[in-house]
């Protein structure tokens, strides 16, 4: 009871940090945009399967680059002060919570950009968005547990994109396939399978990062 | 000399690997041809890269429960020693697929296993050497690599299983043994397995000891 309690003062303490810095998120956001203009300039006209794939590359890159920020208020400090005060696994949680919300909130927004601008039709929004969401938060696990890693580094974010990259090209392959049966005019039998693949890569990752966490959080 | 016996035996192993390799008869085989020889070099280099990545693991988990600095210095030299042979991998295997299939690279699951395990493996090189303190470092990249480890033997799992591959022995090619109808090859690959991964761990062992040595002398 007292955990629960504990993670969810952690995440309102980083929503509220990152209210009071309103300009890294919009920043993220304007930066979607933008990489999504001009992919659309120099595309124009693609197919659903090469969008589809576009789509996640533009997604890819923009949690990556929100996920810089994820450990970057609980640095020096902040971060003994942080540390005498909860438990590494509410750390973890909250903040692996934390992350979901907002790469949800980023890859909806690249999601729905990216299909008006391209003007792509997908048959069925449903069993996609599934696709999406499960993807997401398996990328977003990772990028957590890594950037606590990179974040005592010198040039973090290059870190960060180096330790990731590697262990997210399985994630995103299995996604991109399953999102391309997602993607068809009739869903096939293949789909349930691989969401059920997804999900406990989900559950892997999330796993690892709890288990691993408090040995970053004792130092 | 300590294990003089092993040393010797894996010595005349690899020896009697080149010879035989070369020389022996093998199996005349359309496409193949002469290349099949590549077997007794191209493969037990992976199987040696494996066994080191898997030795690094169990350091870095003994690293995490003991502290001791020694363990993660070991773990350091043998990824090294593991990346050297996937070097050698990579190389015999393009060199191999250029006679065979036409080109240098395809996009093929096995390729990309073995590029995604030597790019996880670098970054843990690269995040080991951009952290100064000596705990800190040990600490972070202990976590890394198990990490990155159990991600990558979920993903070598659960991959080769979702696609055809081209690779000998895997979706539909036939392996080793539809080619081996005397068993005459077995008498060089195993030997060469053999070898080479006695090889690979001495090569680990000299490489631990020299480092030993230089930290003996920094203090």
């Amino acid at each position: 009871m007292n955990n629960v309690k504990e993670i969810r003062h952690l995440i309102y303490k980083d929503y509220i940090l990152d209210l009071r810095s309103k300009n890294v998120v919009v920043s993220t956001v304007v930066y979607i945009f933008s990489t999504v203009y001009v992919c659309y300039l120099s595309f124009s006209n693609l197919e659903s399967q090469h969008w589809y794939s576009l789509f996640w590359i533009i997604a890819l890159f923009a949690v990556t680059n929100a996920a810089n920020k994820i450990f970057i208020n609980d640095a020096g400090e902040n971060r003994i002060y942080l540390y005498s005060l909860a438990s590494p696994q509410s750390v973890i949680i909250s903040k692996l919570l934390y992350q979901w919300f907002f790469s949800t909130f980023l890859a909806l927004i690249v999601w729905f950009s990216t299909m008006t601008i391209f003007s792509t039709s997908i048959p069925h929004q449903g069993p996609s968005l599934v696709v999406v969401l499960l993807g997401i938060w398996a990328i977003s696990n990772v990028l957590t547990l890594n950037n606590a890693l990179s974040s005592s580094t010198k040039n973090s974010p290059t870190v960060l994109a180096i330790l990731s990259f590697p262990v997210l090209l399985p994630v995103l392959l299995t996604t991109i396939k399953a999102g391309r049966l997602s993607m068809l005019s009739e869903i096939p039998a293949d789909y349930y399978s691989m969401v059920l693949a997804l999900g406990l890569l989900n559950l892997l990752t999330a796993t690892l990062a709890y288990l691993l966490f408090p040995y970053l959080w004792r130092y | 000399m300590k294990g003089i016996f092993w040393k010797l035996l894996a010595s005349l192993l690899v020896l009697y690997t080149v010879l035989a390799g070369f020389l022996f008869q093998v199996p005349r085989l359309p496409i193949l041809h002469e290349t099949i020889r590549n077997l007794y070099f191209h493969v037990p280099m992976w199987w040696t890269m494996i066994f080191l990545f898997m030795i690094s693991f169990i350091l870095s988990l003994r690293y995490l429960s003991s502290g001791n600095i020694q363990f993660d210095v070991a773990a350091r030299e043998s990824v090294n020693i593991g990346l050297l042979f996937s070097f050698l991998g990579i190389v015999t295997g393009m060199i191999w697929a250029r006679f065979t299939w036409g080109d240098y690279w395809t996009n093929d699951v096995h390729l990309n296993g073995a590029a995604i395990t030597i790019l996880t493996y670098t970054a843990y090189i690269i995040l080991h050497n951009s952290i100064e303190d000596e705990i800190k470092r040990a600490r972070f990249s202990a976590v890394y690599n198990i990490f990155a480890f159990v991600l990558m033997v979920v993903f070598i799992g659960i991959l080769p299983r979702m696609t055809d591959s081209l690779h000998p022995g895997k979706g539909g090619n036939p392996g080793f043994n539809q080619y081996d109808l005397d068993s005459q090859m077995r008498m060089v690959f195993y030997p060469a397995v053999v070898g080479w991964l006695m090889t690979g761990y001495w090569i680990y062992q000299l490489k631990l000891r020299v480092q030993r040595l230089k930290m003996k002398e920094e203090e």
